[in-house]
C-alpha cells in the first residue's frame, strides 16, 4: 500500500489556541481510515488544512510527495485531493444535476455530462435529477454532496462526519455506499458514531488536543489504555 | 441545454417581443420615442452587463460607471482626436474599457467582497477626478462635444439611422449573454453567487471565474458607454461619478438580479420612471426613491419576482 498523503510537522494555531500541534501522519492507499477523538481534538482542522481550506503556520502537506502546502483547494482538487464538510455544502439553489456538473466540468468539458450520468447512477439519485437540491431530504443532501465530490474523480476523499444528523436507515445507506467506494478511492473518515467507525476502517487515528494520540488497527484502538482515558475522562 | 428548464421558453419570447417592439419603433415617425428606445437598449447592455457581476457572480460593485466612462472617453477622444469613424471608434472604448477591467479586476479580485465593493468605488472616484482635472486632454468640466457618427459605411449623423446600429449591437449582445447564461461557462458563474466555496471545491478557481466574469461585464459596459457617447454626442466626468455607478444597480433591482432578464425590465421601468415624470416635475428621484425602497423591503426579486409569483413557476 504506497503513502498518498503525508503531513509532517503541522501546526494551526486560532490565536492563542493551538488546534494542531506538530502533527505528522501518512494515508495509504486504500486503507480507510477514521480519525476520531473528542470535540476540538483538532480533526477538522487537519482536513481543512489538508484539503487547502486552512493554511497552516508550520509544516507541510505532500500528495504523491509533492508539496501542495501553498496551493489553493481547486488545485489540490485537479490533482486527486476532495472532501466533503460537516454542515452540508452544496449549491442549495440549483438542481442535483447542475450540482454535479459544475463540479465534473472542473475535470473537462468533453465527458462531463457522461460523468454526471455515471455519478447519478452510482449514487441511485436517477429520480432527483432534476430537483432542486434545498428540497431533498438531508440523507439524500449528504449523498449530493458526495456525489459532487465523485464527479472530480478523486483518488483520495476526507469525509467530514459524513452520517451527521442522519437517521438510522440514511446512516446505513452512506454507510454501504462508502463501503463501496472504499476500494476504489482511498476514504479518510472523521466520525463520531463507532459502529460507523469500526465497521468502515482499516485503520483508526486517535487526536486529542491537536495531537495524535492512537494509530492502528480498529482492533488495538479498541483495547488502547489512553484511548479509553481520553472518552472515559 | 435543457437542464435550467421552464424558463427557456419565456426568455427566449421575451426577447423576441422587445427585438420586435424595438424595430417596429420608427414607424411612430417620432424622435422622442426613438431617443427613448435607444436609452432603453444602453441602459439595459449596462445593466445586464452589471449584473453578471452583481446577480451571477454574486460581487456587489460601486464602480461600473468607470467602464461606461471609459468607453465613453475613450470612443469620443479617438473620434475627435484619432479617426472620425463612429464603428472603429466603438472598438476603440470597448477595448479599452476590456482593458481596464483586466488590470481592475488583476488588483481587486482577490479581495474579500467588501473590498471588492470600496475598491471599485476608489477606482471609479479616481477615473472622475482625472477627466475633471486633465482639462487639456478630457475637456474637464466641460467635457467634450461635437462627437460626429460618420462610419466607413456612411453617415449616421441622423438619429433614425443610428437607431438600426444600436439595435443590430444591442441585438447581438443580447443573444451573446442568452447563450451565456445557458452556458457551462454561465452556470460556473452563478454557481459562485451562490457558494464560492463549493466552487472552488469543485476543483474551479474562484479568481479566474471572478475575473472572466469581469471582463464580460466590463466590456459590455465599455459598449453601452460608448453608445451613449455616440447618441448623446457629448461626454462629461459624471459619466464617470458613483451616481451612474449606482443606476444600473438600481435597475437591477427593479426588475430582479435572479432573473436573467430582469435587468431588461429594470432599464425599461427606470426609463419610464425618469421621463414619465420628470415631464411633470422634477421629482422623479422622488418616485424612484420611493419604489425601491418598496421593491428592497416588501419585493426583493424584484418587478420579475412578483410576475413570476403571480404567474406561478415560470
Amino acid at each position: 500500500m504506497g503513502e498518498i498523503v503525508r503531513v509532517d510537522g503541522v501546526t494551526k494555531k486560532f490565536g492563542g489556541f493551538v488546534a494542531l500541534n506538530r502533527v505528522s501522519l501518512s494515508i495509504n492507499e486504500f486503507e480507510t481510515t477514521s480519525i476520531i477523538g473528542p470535540n476540538g481534538a483538532g480533526k477538522t482542522t487537519l482536513i481543512n488544512v489538508i484539503t487547502g481550506k486552512l493554511h497552516p503556520e508550520n509544516g507541510r502537506i505532500y500528495l504523491y510527495g509533492r508539496d501542495i502546502t501553498g496551493l489553493p483547494p481547486s488545485r489540490r482538487v485537479m490533482l486527486g485531493l476532495n472532501r466533503t464538510f460537516q454542515i452540508i455544502n452544496i449549491f442549495q439553489n440549483m438542481t442535483v444535476y447542475e450540482n454535479i456538473l459544475i463540479s465534473a466540468l472542473s475535470q473537462g468539458k468533453d465527458n462531463a455530462r457522461e460523468t454526471v450520468d455515471n455519478v447519478i447512477s452510482r449514487l441511485k439519485l436517477s429520480e432527483y435529477r432534476d430537483v432542486k437540491a434545498f428540497k431533498l431530504p438531508h440523507g439524500l443532501q449528504r449523498i449530493l454532496e458526495l456525489a459532487i465530490a465523485l464527479a472530480t474523480h478523486p483518488k483520495i476523499l476526507f469525509l467530514d462526519e459524513p452520517t451527521a444528523g442522519l437517521n438510522p436507515a440514511e446512516k446505513s445507506s452512506i454507510t454501504s455506499i462508502l463501503e463501496d467506494l472504499g476500494s476504489n478511492i482511498s476514504l479518510v473518515i472523521v466520525e463520531h458514531d463507532m459502529d460507523v467507525v469500526f465497521s468502515l476502517s482499516k485503520r483508526v487515528i486517535v487526536m486529542h488536543k491537536g495531537e495524535v494520540i492512537a494509530d492502528g488497527k480498529p482492533q488495538e484502538i479498541s483495547l488502547d489504555h489512553r484511548v479509553k482515558e481520553v472518552y472515559l475522562g | 441545454m435543457g437542464f435550467i428548464r421552464g424558463k427557456i421558453g419565456l426568455d427566449v419570447l421575451t426577447l423576441i417581443i422587445t427585438y420586435a417592439a424595438l424595430i417596429s419603433i420608427p414607424i411612430f415617425n417620432d424622435r422622442f420615442m426613438l431617443y427613448l428606445a435607444s436609452l432603453f437598449m444602453i441602459y439595459t447592455l449596462f445593466s445586464m452587463a452589471y449584473n453578471i457581476m452583481f446577480g451571477y457572480a454574486g460581487l456587489l460593485s460601486f464602480g461600473h460607471s468607470l467602464f461606461f466612462a471609459t468607453g465613453a472617453y475613450g470612443t469620443a477622444i479617438f473620434i475627435l482626436r484619432v479617426f472620425d469613424d463612429s464603428i472603429v471608434g466603438l472598438l476603440v472604448g470597448a477595448s479599452l474599457a476590456t482593458g481596464l477591467a483586466l488590470a481592475v479586476g488583476l488588483l481587486t479580485l482577490r479581495h474579500g467582497k467588501i473590498y471588492f465593493a470600496m475598491l471599485t468605488l476608489a477606482f471609479t472616484m479616481l477615473f472622475y477626478a482625472l477627466l475633471f482635472k486633465w482639462r487639456s486632454f478630457t475637456g474637464g468640466s466641460d467635457g467634450l462635444a461635437g462627437i460626429s457618427r460618420r462610419c466607413f459605411i456612411g453617415s449616421m449623423l441622423q438619429l433614425e439611422v443610428f437607431y438600426y446600429f444600436i439595435f443590430i449591437i444591442f441585438l447581438v449582445l443580447m443573444w451573446t449573454l442568452y447563450v451565456l447564461d445557458r452556458s457551462n461557462l454561465g452556470l460556473i458563474i452563478k454557481a459562485l453567487g451562490s457558494n464560492e466555496e463549493r466552487v472552488e471545491f469543485s476543483g474551479h478557481s474562484i479568481v479566474r471565474y471572478r475575473m472572466i466574469s469581469f471582463l464580460i461585464s466590463g466590456s459590455i459596459s465599455g459598449v453601452a458607454g460608448s453608445l451613449y457617447a455616440l447618441l448623446i454626442r457629448v461626454v462629461t466626468p459624471d459619466l464617470a461619478y458613483w451616481t451612474t455607478a449606482a443606476e444600473p444597480l438600481i435597475m437591477t433591482l427593479l426588475g430582479g438580479s435572479g432573473y436573467f432578464l430582469g435587468p431588461l425590465v429594470g432599464s425599461l421601468i427606470f426609463v419610464a420612471i425618469t421621463t414619465a415624470v420628470a415631464r411633470i416635475a422634477e421629482m422623479w428621484q422622488l418616485i424612484l426613491g420611493m419604489v425601491l425602497i418598496s421593491i428592497l423591503l416588501g419585493f426583493r426579486g424584484g418587478i420579475m419576482g412578483v410576475i413570476s409569483k403571480v404567474w406561478g413557476r415560470l
